[in-house]
């Protein structure tokens, strides 16, 4: 979607009409609104949203012009209206918000409803989108929904910041990612079929049984609705287990951050600190180290475990003579051609009955079609190889099981070093209360992880139950003509279901993925490789930031850098839906979305000097058209890094606290 | 039998597969990778253990399979496990050189006798997921039960079968004169 | 290979058509997508939908 004006009329303090037109050349595409705070960024970017959904976030919902509206006089009025053309698809669309205010006789102010209206130009006509149909065409250009990663504003940017900050984890980024990317369609879908929920599709064709007379099927279906609700409760449950879990460990991390801060326990904390990061090394090579021994057990057991017997068939055929010669290359076809020309290789003469005649006849014991030579020559060459490679599979074995012993020994060991720092750490007064609410916070995630390690038993025998009633159920209502039909339905609905949760999947973790190194591109643009991030399975963000030693006493506040964070995640969302309009696979095409252009109140101040430049080179390179709102001071530096990327400029002038102008620049 | 067709397992050994295969950690790690890495291992254990086991035929319990492209991948290792059970069982055939053709010469040729044989490799199979059942999973309830039953059950075979064999002995076996 | 329906596995004796399985994604996905942004139709609503389209692919030729 491209903006490529917007004209407003008396609304709120832009007083009379005023219009902005944007950038919209390629290599221009950056218009730069220029206003002190309070001048007005924040009721233009209001005004988008007014126009496009009937809504704004002010709490004051008049948005007809003050000094209007007072000069007002009875049965006279005054119209508000904002009116955008934009270009989405292949259309040109001019979108009109109108709305009256009337001043009565009685003095009362009345407020009509406003009006939205649509036209469009298409080959060269222009025609009005029929009343009915305005919502819809809002809704396809840009969904209310979506609109918030595309109009930014300060606040908005504020408040993500904090969750980042705070919680180590966006769900903006989740909703973004499945949102943009196509993947909230996929999602409903799976959600619409699921197989253990009563009211889905599926659940819906195990209802649609006809299940007339048999009192036993109605009693399978209590068993299967009963079994299907205690998974979802399951489920739900596992669901909250992961939060608690999740807000006791940032709960942790905050009160370990706490007691670092405490001048006496700092040493400790220190201390606890390296110990915590030893033990997660060991946690993961322990994991590794598991996934590795099962691995190769998978490969060597079948060897391994023959060996012995191995060795008895192989004495067995050693010792009987009945092991056959082959000769090589040599067909029963070779022996009768030599007998039919009565004439052997070397030239002896082959006669029924004589010596050279009875041999090559026993010959044919040996050899192909007959023998079993060749068939037995292949079995010990792989006895051979299997004994090879199974050889020191259990010596290798009981080292990498060792090893793991000496993991989990090791990982034993930390927790309970951690365990006396912090016993340490208590005795310590003002760091006692934290220690134990540590501790606290500490015990709840072994809980819960216990509780989540049950519910996965408890899960997987319910669904054992589960399959048998269906399968028992499904053995008594097949009788029935039209239930063979339902069942069809549901075979189809099920593996459509498996595909899509395939799909979902993989779609989900690789969009991930891209996001991941879409903004890591970003940061490395920006930070020259000193700040990355990564976002695992649950959308918890990680930020490493790289020592820079001695560059300079410019450390970016944790502020600046949620906002960094922000900001990559804005470029790397926008980055990859253009990205995504130019696949072409035909699930991916379902799954399209169009470019849109960015609309941020730019922090500028907000980054240091070295990433300014960085960060107002990669923007206009990112997204299609850029409308980037910034503050008087921060000017110089916009034209300076920009200059060449801006098409339009506008400053904001205030006249009064009712009557802002938009001037171009 | 020959291997090269889709593979079911059905009844009770169809749970136990599904127990063997069964991912009881975090990092979704378990015993047994595939069905398949359970087809290939079980008549081996089966034969070695000498357990034997009947088709369940309990309907209620959901099959659960190896696709064509598994068994194809694997058809050496099976076929080998069924040259090396024909090779040794004599209680099934005394004659040395009886299962030496059962093995080699006899090897799909589908005839009654033949299939026969395949039967007693299928019971093997199933009792081999029997044994494997009972001393890989049936007590495990932690990631770390699994690992330590894996590892009693590696040193009780290594005790009782391996360790008085060399590699050395066996690749001389090897180098017969053929 | 034109017109052959590619009959890939049973399941539970059910014939499934692959050709089918993926005409009722492709049109599942539309569907989903398209009601998002329009929001036309409530879950109970959806459900129903998505059963005729199911079936009706599965009925066709």
């Amino acid at each position: 979607m491209l903006l490529k004006k917007m004209k407003l009329l008396n609304f709120r303090q832009f007083i009379g009409e005023q219009t902005v037109e944007f950038a919209t050349d390629e290599n221009k595409n950056v218009t730069v609104i220029m206003g002190e705070n309070g001048s007005g960024k924040t009721t233009l970017a209001q005004a988008f949203t007014w126009c496009l959904y009937g809504n704004t976030d002010f709490d004051d919902k008049l948005v007809l012009n003050r000094n209007l509206e007072r000069q007002l006089l009875p049965g006279n009025e005054c119209v508000v209206k904002v009116e955008i053309d934009l270009t989405h698809g292949k259309t040109d669309y001019t979108i009109i918000r109108e709305q009256v205010y009337r001043r009565e006789l009685t003095g009362k102010i009345k407020v009509e409803k406003p009006e939205l209206k649509i036209k469009y130009k298409k080959d060269g006509q222009q025609e009005f989108v029929r009343p009915y149909e305005v919502d819809f065409i809002v809704k396809q250009i840009l969904p209310m929904e979506l609109s918030r990663y595309f109009f930014f504003d300060g606040e908005r940017i504020g408040n993500m910041s904090k969750e980042i900050n705070k919680k180590g984890r966006s769900d903006e980024f989740a909703q973004a990612v499945r949102g943009l990317v196509g993947l909230n369609a996929l999602i409903k879908a799976l959600e619409h079929l699921k197989p253990t929920s009563r009211h889905s599709v599926i659940g819906s064709y195990n209802k649609d049984y006809d299940f007339n007379s048999d009192v036993r099927i109605t009693q399978y279906t209590k068993e299967i609705e009963d079994y299907q609700d205690k998974l979802e409760k399951i489920d739900q449950r596992l669901n909250e287990i992961e939060n608690e879990k999740q807000i006791a460990q940032s709960k942790c991390d905050e009160l370990n951050i706490k007691l670092s801060q405490l001048p006496d326990t700092e040493r400790l904390q220190k201390e606890k600190e390296k110990l915590q990061a030893k033990l997660e090394q060991t946690q993961n090579a322990y994991a590794s180290a598991v996934s590795s021994l099962l691995k190769q057990f998978n490969k060597s057991a079948a060897s391994y475990f023959s060996q012995s017997l191995i060795k008895n068939a192989l004495e067995s055929l050693s010792k009987s003579e009945k092991l056959d010669k082959g000769i090589p290359d040599i067909h029963a076809r070779t022996i009768e051609f030599l007998i039919n020309r009565k004439i052997c290789i070397c030239g002896t003469k082959i006669e029924v009955g004589n010596e050279a005649y009875n041999e090559l006849k026993k010959t044919l014991e040996y050899i192909p079609p007959q023998s079993i030579g060749n068939s037995i020559a292949q079995f010990v060459k792989e006895s051979e190889s299997r004994t090879r490679y199974a050889g020191d599979f259990f010596d290798t074995f009981i080292n990498q099981y060792a090893t793991i012993r000496d993991y989990e020994n090791n990982i034993l060991q930390f927790q309970s070093d951690i365990d006396v720092i912090e016993k340490q750490m208590e005795g310590n007064e003002r760091a006692a209360g934290v220690v134990q609410e540590l501790r606290r916070y500490k015990k709840v995630i072994s809980d819960r992880q216990h509780e989540r390690d049950e519910l996965n038993q408890k899960k997987g025998s319910i669904k054992t139950s589960l399959d048998r009633a269906i399968t028992e159920r499904k053995e008594l209502t097949l009788r029935d003509e039209r239930n063979k039909k339902i069942e069809v339905y549901r075979t189809y609905a099920l593996r459509v279901f498996e595909e899509l949760s395939l799909t979902y999947k993989q779609k989900e973790s690789e969009t991930r993925k891209n996001l991941e190194i879409n903004i890591n591109e970003i940061f490395k643009s920006i930070y020259n490789g000193g700040m990355s991030l990564t976002i695992d399975d649950r959308y918890n963000i990680q930020v490493f930031v790289k020592d820079e030693i001695g560059i300079s006493n410019d450390v970016e506040t944790s502020t600046a850098q949620s906002i960094s964070i922000i900001f990559a995640f804005i470029a790397g969302i926008i980055k990859m839906a253009r990205d995504n309009s130019k696949k072409t696979d035909d699930i991916e095409t379902v799954l399209d979305t169009e470019p849109y252009p960015l609309v941020m109140d730019a922090p500028l101040s907000a980054f240091d000097k070295r990433r300014i430049k960085a960060v107002c080179t990669v923007l206009p390179n990112i997204a299609e058209q850029i409308i980037i709102f910034i503050k008087d001071t921060d000017g110089e530096i916009a034209e300076e890094h920009l200059g060449s990327k801006i098409g339009k400029r506008y400053l904001f002038d205030k006249k009064n606290e009712f009557e802002t102008y938009l001037m171009p620049r | 039998m020959l291997f090269d067709k889709e593979y079911t397992f059905y009844g009770i050994h169809a749970e136990k597969v599904r127990k063997l295969t069964f991912q009881f950690d975090k990092k979704n790690n378990s015993i047994f990778l595939s069905n398949v890495n359970v087809y290939k291992t079980a008549p081996i254990i089966g034969f070695l253990y000498q357990r034997k086991a009947e088709l369940d035929k309990t309907p209620e319990i959901k099959p659960t399979k190896i696709f064509l492209n598994e068994m194809l991948n694997h058809l050496n290792d099976l076929k080998y496990s069924y040259q090396l059970i024909m090779l040794l069982d004599t209680k099934n055939e005394s004659s040395f050189e009886e299962r030496v053709n059962k093995a080699f010469r006899y090897y799909g040729n589908e005839s009654e006798q033949t299939l026969a044989d395949e039967q007693l490799f299928e019971q093997y199979v199933r009792g081999g997921i029997d044994v494997l059942y009972e001393k890989l999973i049936e007590n495990a309830v932690n990631p770390e039960d699994y690992l330590k039953n894996l590892y009693d059950f590696m040193e009780e075979i290594n005790d009782r079968y391996n360790s008085v064999i060399t590699d050395d002995s066996i690749l001389e076996l090897c180098r017969l004169e053929i | 290979m034109k017109g052959w329906k590619l009959v890939m596995e049973n399941e539970n004796n059910i014939q499934i058509d692959k050709t089918k399985v993926k005409r009722i994604i492709y049109k599942l996905i539309l569907m989903e997508k398209d009601n998002l942004k329009t929001k036309k139709y409530n879950e109970a609503e959806m459900i129903k939908r998505i059963k005729k389209a199911i079936e009706e692919e599965i009925e066709c030729y």
